[in-house]
């Protein structure tokens, strides 16, 4: 009997948990929604434990069975927050949904955005809103692998689609203040060419400028299985340059890829919204309009069998990488 | 239970016995358990590498380096440890259950200042306003970092707070912030790591404890004070110091 009602007793503090709530009447509320994962998980965490204390918040888990009705709920509920912290596409997806249904009363509600992928596409839509873009910014990549190898980047090759084209040359004036040269080279949308593409980019970037490095944009159509074994590793195999990407996969060892990552942290992508929250609060929650922050804060993932192609031992310091993969 | 009295008395010596091994184990491995050392000191190592360089030379301690103002704070909450090694104001303001036993000291002394690095213009602290915006290393929290920043700057400004120094150069890159205030000491790795232009403005006001080791008040970390006296330069380099005192 005792071990039913202990079993009980867990199950509903675990229910509980999906939801959570710090609250204070006496404190601006501030409502959480986010989609569950392990990085929503630390982003939303390092989120609360910087503002439970002086916010009242509410955390809630959107899932795809999450409706518009259930989000007016919450609203009305926390009689209409001052603001609200979406985390993830699915959380804005549905947010964007509500709010151009309920126009009227979603808009004196701050809207902070974090883990978003393509962040300026997913808020259209949302009038006050500052987003955190999660995409690593070119220029902290770089300036990020050049301290940990102490070697020149003085000339850096991208190749990019259209769709990233404002990022690069955005991004290119900033590594510009760090006497980093980026040689960018678009590459087509159109798939019966895209091979060819890659690939002749590849070699002028290696052969014809002879870039010190190549940093790879998140993009999934470059970076398809195919294009990776077909033209990618052949051609990085016959000239060593090191490959700075955005996602930890491609430093794995045994893909033999990627030299050095740097990736946003999600704890501090969730605390540099709190900052944010902090900021309309101080502004007394009257910020219009769409902004857009640069991530700041990222982890580095170094692949030690590259690295040692590139460079020997004592020519980098571990000590400023935070994850080493050796095998 | 035994009738016979001589298996009952037996049975009460043999009791007495496993109760005294019982007692003499806990004893013993309460004597025998080691120091918990606590460090945080944000620099340019990150924190992994600082705790492993420090158990591979501080031998039979238990440390744990954070990286992070909350985490640590959060967990002398939870389990207090023996001892802390941190910037000296974060002991003086906020870890009141611990007393400084040594100082790092640097050039001969025990504390260090504060300035601006910025880009473009040259910052001037008679133009910080209340919608300024500075960049600091979260050394003490949102509260703690506050009151700091209130001994350099007559009008109070923004601070934009970063757990790694790394960040802070980011904040720069961006344009976010008019200047990141940060140890003298880090001066140089700023002008190491990027090719930017800066602009290095002095702090009055600012000379505040570089690092100091503190011991829980009524308790011992005899064997980490001892290591630390002995002024090894593995460990003195990751606290950016000469020696203890």
């Amino acid at each position: 009997m005792k071990c039913a009602l202990l079993i009980v007793l867990l199950l509903n503090c675990f229910i509980q948990a999906q939801d959570t709530e710090y609250l204070n009447s006496e404190n601006d509320q501030v409502v959480i929604f986010a989609t569950k994962g392990s990085i929503f998980d630390q982003a939303r965490n390092g989120l609360v434990n910087e503002i439970r204390d002086d916010f009242s918040v509410s955390v809630i888990e959107i899932n795809e069975n999450t409706s518009i009705g259930d989000i007016d709920s919450v609203i009305d509920s926390y009689n209409v927050p001052k603001a609200v912290v979406l985390i993830g596409n699915n959380a804005i997806r549905s947010y964007v949904k509500y709010a151009n249904q309920n126009k009227q009363k979603t808009k004196s509600i701050q809207v902070v955005t974090i883990l978003a992928l393509d962040v300026q596409r997913a808020v259209s839509g949302i009038e006050n809103v500052n987003a955190i873009a999660y995409e690593t910014p070119m220029l902290t990549a770089l300036v990020s692998f050049r301290r940990v190898f102490s070697k020149p980047v003085d000339k850096v090759g991208v190749l990019y689609r259209n769709p990233l084209k404002q990022f690069i040359e955005k991004h290119t004036h900033y590594c510009a203040r760090e006497k980093i040269s980026i040689k960018g080279i678009e590459i087509s949308d159109d798939t019966s060419k895209i091979e060819l593409d890659i690939s002749s980019a590849l070699q002028n970037l290696i052969r014809t400028e002879k870039v010190d490095a190549l940093w790879i944009p998140n993009d999934n159509v470059l970076l398809k299985p195919e294009y990776l074994g077909n033209i990618w590793l052949p051609e990085l195999k016959k000239k060593k340059v090191p490959l700075i990407v955005g996602v930890e996969a491609l430093v794995n060892p045994e893909l033999n890829f990627g030299t050095f990552a740097v990736i946003p942290d999600p704890v501090a992508l969730g605390e540099q919204a709190a900052e944010i929250v902090y900021n309309l609060k101080a502004d007394d929650w009257q910020h219009s309009g769409v902004m857009i922050h640069p991530a700041i804060s990222m982890y580095s993932v170094l692949n030690l069998k590259k690295a040692y192609e590139i460079a020997a031992k004592e020519d980098f310091k571990t000590y400023e990488v935070s994850k080493i993969l050796k095998k | 239970m035994p009738d016979n009295p001589v298996e009952m008395k037996a049975i009460i010596v043999i009791k007495r016995i496993v109760a005294f091994l019982l007692l003499s184990v806990f004893l013993s491995f309460n004597v025998l358990a080691s120091e918990k050392i606590y460090v945080f000191f944000p620099s340019n190592i990150n924190s992994q590498s600082m705790q492993d360089k420090m158990t591979d030379i501080i031998k039979g301690v238990n440390i744990t380096v954070f990286g992070k103002y909350n985490e640590f704070i959060s967990r002398i909450n939870s389990e207090p440890p023996d001892a802390v090694i941190t910037k000296t104001m974060l002991v003086k303001e906020q870890l009141g259950n611990y007393e400084i036993q040594l100082n790092g000291e640097r050039k001969g002394k025990t504390v260090e200042s504060y300035v601006i690095l910025s880009t473009g213009e040259q910052f001037s602290v008679g133009s910080v306003n209340s919608e300024t915006v500075i960049g600091v290393l979260d050394i003490m929290g949102r509260t703690g970092m506050s009151t700091f920043s209130k001994l350099f700057f007559p009008i109070q400004p923004k601070l934009k707070r970063v757990s790694k120094l790394e960040d802070l150069l980011s904040l720069l890159s961006f344009d976010m912030i008019a200047g990141i205030m940060v140890e003298d000491i880090f001066t140089e790795y700023f002008k190491a790591t990027s090719q930017m232009q800066f602009n290095i403005t002095p702090l009055k006001n600012a000379n505040t404890g570089i690092v100091a080791f503190a011991v829980k008040k009524g308790g011992n970390a005899e064997k980490t004070a001892t290591y630390l006296k002995n002024n090894e330069k593995r460990i003195c380099d990751l606290f950016l110091i000469e020696k203890w005192k």
